[in-house]
């Protein structure tokens, strides 16, 4: 019985362990393309209108 | 040690099942891409089956059922692999009406509980009814932690789409 609940266990604490790793790496990915837009509107240099400012 | 793997997979094979039996059409559409004409009503009974592999999973002992599981999921890699070579198929299936996109991930993770699920046989682990007779509090435990294994299974499978976003 120990046995089959320390495998549950370890497996729940593997997979939970992989999903963190998943939500920070998309996490971090979703930061990294904030970083690169411009709080007042302009699009970044690679936008297909190349970046530029809109008008409000 | 291995019973958890059955466990688990158990629990992921009734999700993945219901949800088969309720939404055939994604599952039916992903054998058409591998140019296997299923219809609906093939793909529940299939749905079925993989139910009932999970039940006897989950209530009798012996190497049988854990054999059968890990066949299933041994299975089920062959086929996402053969999926992801074809560039038509935009979701295994698996789960119905949620599209899973056919990844490496999903094919590592299958491969891994079907291994799991073999060694579990071959080690002779008890079901999950046996160890629920044996310590009912203990055994409830056992049975909440699979249920909990089998939902983060899930998310790391959706977690997939994330990352590719």
């Amino acid at each position: 019985m120990m046995a089959a609940l320390v495998g549950a266990f370890c497996l729940g604490v593997v997979l939970l362990v992989v999903v963190v790793i998943d939500l920070l790496r998309s996490h971090g990915r979703i930061l990294a393309h904030l970083h690169d837009v411009d709080p007042h509107g302009s699009q970044p240099p690679d936008a297909p209108d190349g970046g530029a400012l809109k008008e409000s | 040690m291995a019973a958890a793997f059955v466990s688990v997979a158990a629990c992921l094979l009734v999700v993945a099942g219901v949800a088969k039996l309720i939404h055939p059409a994604p599952a039916s559409d992903a054998l058409g891409v591998l140019g296997l004409n299923a219809p609906s009503v093939l793909v529940r009974i299939g749905a079925a089956a993989e139910v009932l592999v999970a039940l006897a999973a989950f209530s009798l002992s012996g190497p049988i059922p854990s054999v059968l599981v890990g066949a299933s999921y041994l299975g089920f890699a062959g086929f996402v692999a053969l999926l992801r070579r074809n560039p038509d198929a935009s979701s295994c299936g698996c789960f119905g009406a949620g599209e899973e996109p056919p990844s490496l991930r999903h094919v590592i993770m299958n491969l891994l509980i079907g291994v799991g699920c073999l060694i579990a046989a071959v080690s002779s682990s008890p079901s999950t009814a046996s160890l629920l007779r044996e310590d009912w509090p203990q055994g409830l435990l056992f049975v909440a932690l699979s249920v909990i294994g089998a939902w983060l299974v899930g998310l790391v499978l959706r977690t997939t789409r994330w990352s590719a976003r």
